[in-house]
């Protein structure tokens, strides 16, 4: 399986992934049957679609996701009944509803769902982590006691013990939507009864490997709901699918080929090198993960489902609170509802209230991946959050500084100073260890001339595509925000809507410009490996 | 509510919709062909201004199966990036004379992509620097770059016999890049690259197959059309070269296209094994005697043979004894050889000479120092 635009064999990456040739076959493929079948089997279609999707990748780890379903279908069934159980034995009288929802029964069901999901996490994504943490421990402690008789001290292999365990593509995503599912039917929520419903809540393919994270509720009742071939959305979904390739294929990847030549060998970098990867690795990001959201819920649309959006412009974000309300929503919102809440959230008091930002930060950070500078990273942002509490409390209650938050250039140093804490970290975030990361930060303040990574940006095509994509971003705001622009511009909107004729011409020069455009060698979407 | 008069109406008025439906669909076929030309035209210089799609850089020739375009601007960003012209001769270098400058020593390379050297400028590639080291040597040193990307053994040794010949050089360096296998094809076999073979009889006498070049006839024929779209479009630039990609690297899409293609592609008899016109071939044998008919050749032109071995840093078994064949070969029949090899292994930082499969400038270097070392110590 290989990928169309940037042209390389999947035999690699093994996955079909959104921007391969064979997706480019499969998708047209799955909405063309989807609609010419007869409505009762459009699920069945979806639902085999979704694991031929993730049986290219590994076959056999289909029998994990339809474990984890088939688990937490009966988790579910049972939580619920478990609640109405407690509720008869009551009486069933309204005041006996709350304590129900906290009946031990459906309590241990919750927690039996909760230890199969999370286990299952544990097991395939943080065993070598744990592992090498507890041997790395180990070894510091026997170092520690070194000066003991030999008999004394523990023997330890020299290098860490390695599990031979594949991480599951996609098990970070499906395992957070199972949690939410059982701790919503927990809350409250009627379960899914229909297994077929049930079981293509975690598989939908469009959302299936890299989120994002669905709630149930909103993808059940689409499902629920007799499906009509929608024109416009249709539309919406092809225009998305073609930004989300431009984004990946013509930018991200650009983008990707020249920051990775920086953190390949921080020493070899300028400022203007360490400052270039630093935040060209945080538009990457930006760009390949948006770009993947867009793919996927444009290709959701082609099928007549509505996806939840994960980004909204986080880079304007003018302080880290607002940028988490602006970057990997689902995430966000998940991390809020189900461990942030929980914990206490912010009807607690104020140390407690940043015990709970640190702990949700942190453990959001380890989310991304099994190792300490991910941990690092979502710790920083924890504190980041913090500080950023305190700093709007102190706004609050100063005037002067009260006076001075509705001016624009306020707005704009936010901006500024959120975009560049957001880079710090994802520093941190891209670096192979926390050293190479203090490397990196040391480089942004040398006096070295720049090298490699400012060249690679100069002769590659990026100067022009961000020109292009920050002209068409603005243009595309200009016009559909009320103005003079948005006046102006109508006609071309009228027609571009009308016009099959022009969105295929558009769509046909789209498509050359991302094969043009894209380097010969892409790199999978970064939140794949998460 | 409608009135029957105005269901009279409506219905009267029906009739006249006909042409009306007419002129729209003649207006949407202008309108699309307006489109389309607008967005080609356009698309076409957004491409030339991003200088994006003029990798093209390989024409159909009937007797090699490819050649240079001549005089064609090319901006490489695979692996590397440059940006220049082909000469007028299509060589990737400067503009040559054919006639040979008084007092100047000729030097002919011939190769395949690692001596083109797309991959970085110009002035970085081993065949520039060789020059600017004999120059600085005070040497009147002419390097002449004839290197195609994928040619093989043979190519070189026809391209030396059409081309270099008549360039007279004093020195003929082919680069030997585990290119054995492209000279020679499985005889019943006819899914292979247009391009000539070779063969051994069994009195070991060296034939050229001409046998595909033969069956991709016509569309080896140049083409106006399409030889115009080579030079000058970008678009078509960026649809050739996916199509390349696609076809190295998608199996599905290497089948597909060849369920859309079947009915226009050439028509080759189903050999069984039994009514091979020659038995299978050993490609290290067929590049040896490439390379004795390349030396004579080169014997005839008054010119000297040398050959040099590609780096076999990745311990190839087959390449390494290609290596071991040849050298003895060039003992045999005294043409110049020398292996990179050793010269790459004991480098400190053997991945830098390398971008991925290309020699980077600072490999192109090392090699310009090898080639000049082991010429200036050849003949002092």
């Amino acid at each position: 399986m290989g990928q169309i635009f940037p042209l390389v064999s999947s035999d690699i990456i093994g996955t079909m992934l959104f921007n391969s040739f064979t997706y480019l076959v499969f998708l047209p493929l799955v909405v063309a049957l989807h609609w010419l079948l007869p409505e009762r089997f459009r699920h069945g279609l979806l639902l085999i679609a979704s694991y031929v999707f993730y049986m290219n990748w590994m076959p056999s780890y289909c029998a994990l996701i339809l474990a984890l379903t088939v688990g937490n279908y009966f988790f579910g069934l049972a939580i619920d009944g478990a609640k109405k159980n407690d509720y008869v034995a009551a009486g069933g009288s309204p005041q006996t509803q709350a304590a129900s929802l906290r009946s031990s029964a459906a309590k241990r069901w919750l927690i039996a769902a909760s230890v199969f999901n999370l286990g299952a996490l544990c097991v395939f994504k943080y065993a070598n982590f744990l592992v090498s943490s507890v041997w790395q421990t180990l070894v510091v402690g026997r170092d520690l006691v070194s000066g003991l008789p030999p008999a004394a001290t523990i023997a330890l292999p020299a290098q860490s013990p390695v599990l031979n365990i594949i991480l599951p593509l996609g098990i970070s995503f499906f395992s957070f939507e199972f949690i939410h599912y059982t701790v919503d039917v927990y809350r409250g929520s009627p379960p899914v009864r229909n297994f077929l419903h049930f079981a293509l809540f975690p598989a939908f393919f469009p959302s299936q490997i890299a989120g994002p994270i669905k709630r149930f509720q909103d993808f059940t009742a689409q499902l629920a709901h007799k499906s009509h071939f929608d024109a416009a959305m249709f539309k919406d979904g092809c225009a998305l699918i073609f930004l989300g390739l431009f984004k990946k294929t013509v930018l991200s990847d650009n983008l990707g080929q020249v920051v990775a030549i920086g953190f390949a060998n921080p020493l070899a970098m300028g400022a203007a090198d360490a400052w270039l990867a630093a935040i060209g690795f945080s538009v990457q990001l930006y760009l390949d993960f948006s770009g993947y959201t867009d793919i996927g819920r444009g290709s959701a649309m082609l099928l007549g489902y509505r996806l939840p959006i994960n980004f909204n412009f986080p880079y304007l974000a003018a302080n880290l609170r607002d940028f988490w309300h602006r970057w990997h929503i689902s995430l966000s919102t998940w991390l809020r509802d189900y461990l942030f809440i929980p914990l206490g959230g912010s009807r607690v008091s104020s140390w407690k209230v940043k015990r709970n930002l640190i702990i949700t930060m942190t453990l959001g950070g380890l989310w991304h991946g099994a190792a300490w500078h991910y941990l690092i990273w979502g710790l920083f942002h924890g504190i980041g959050l913090m500080l950023t509490k305190d700093w709007m409390e102190a706004v609050d209650k100063a005037p002067w500084l009260q006076r001075m938050k509705p001016q624009a250039w306020w707005h704009c140093s936010g901006v500024v100073v959120t975009f560049l804490f957001v880079c710090f970290t994802f520093v941190i975030f891209r670096a192979d260890s926390f050293g190479k990361a203090l490397q990196i930060f040391a480089r942004m303040f040398c006096a070295a001339p720049s090298g490699a990574v400012v060249e690679a940006f100069c002769i590659s095509t990026l100067p022009v595509t961000l020109s292009v994509y920050s002209m068409f971003l603005a243009l595309e705001k200009l016009c559909t925000t009320p103005g003079l622009l948005h006046t102006l511009s109508a006609p071309v909107r009228f027609f571009w809507n009308g016009s099959l004729t022009a969105r295929a011409t558009v769509y046909a020069a789209l498509a050359l410009i991302i094969l043009g455009f894209a380097p010969e060698h892409a790199t999978p979407f970064i939140y794949f490996q998460f | 509510m409608i009135t029957a008069s105005q269901q009279k109406t409506i219905t009267k008025k029906q009739p006249s919709t006909t042409p009306g439906t007419n002129r729209l669909w003649w207006q949407s076929l202008i309108q699309a062909a307006v489109i389309a030309c607008v967005c080609i035209a356009g698309l076409e210089l957004f491409l030339q201004a991003a200088g994006v799609g003029m990798e093209e850089i390989i024409q159909p020739d009937q007797t090699l199966g490819t050649k240079h375009i001549p005089n064609k601007l090319v901006i490489w960003r695979m692996e590397g990036f440059s940006r220049g012209l082909l000469n007028s001769a299509g060589m990737r270098d400067n503009e040559h004379p054919i006639a040979k400058p008084e007092g100047t020593f000729r030097i002919a390379l011939l190769g395949d992509s690692t001596t083109e050297g797309l991959q970085v400028p110009l002035e970085a590639t081993y065949g520039a620097q060789l020059q600017n080291l004999f120059h600085t040597q005070g040497l009147r040193t002419e390097v002449i770059n004839f290197a195609c990307s994928g040619y093989s053994t043979g190519q070189e040794v026809l391209q030396f016999e059409q081309q270099v010949a008549q360039y007279r050089p004093d020195l003929t360096i082919v680069l030997y890049n585990r290119d054995a296998v492209e000279n020679v094809r499985k005889p019943t076999d006819f899914s292979c690259e247009p391009r000539p073979y070779f063969y051994l009889d069994h009195n070991n006498i060296l034939h050229q197959d001409n046998a595909i070049l033969q069956a991709y006839e016509s569309a080896l024929q140049p083409n106006a059309v399409q030889d115009f779209l080579r030079r000058n479009s970008r678009i078509y630039g960026i649809l050739s070269h996916t199509d390349m990609n696609l076809s190295i690297h998608e199996a599905l899409y290497r089948k597909l296209r060849g369920i859309a293609l079947k009915p226009f592609a050439p028509r080759f008899p189903k050999l069984k094994p039994t009514d091979a016109p020659y038995p299978l071939q050993d490609s290290t044998a067929v590049t040896a005697a490439l390379l004795e008919r390349l030396n004579n050749d080169c014997a005839n032109a008054h010119s000297k043979l040398v050959v040099v071995a590609f780096p076999n840093v990745v311990n190839d078994p087959v390449l390494a004894q290609q290596i071991d064949h040849f050298a003895r070969l060039a003992q045999k029949d005294h043409f110049g050889w020398f292996d990179l090899t050793p010269t790459f292994r004991w480098n400190p930082d053997p991945m830098s000479l390398f971008l991925q499969y290309h020699f980077s400038a600072k490999g192109h270097r090392i090699v310009a120092e090898q080639i000049a070392d082991y010429l200036n110590k050849a003949s002092p």
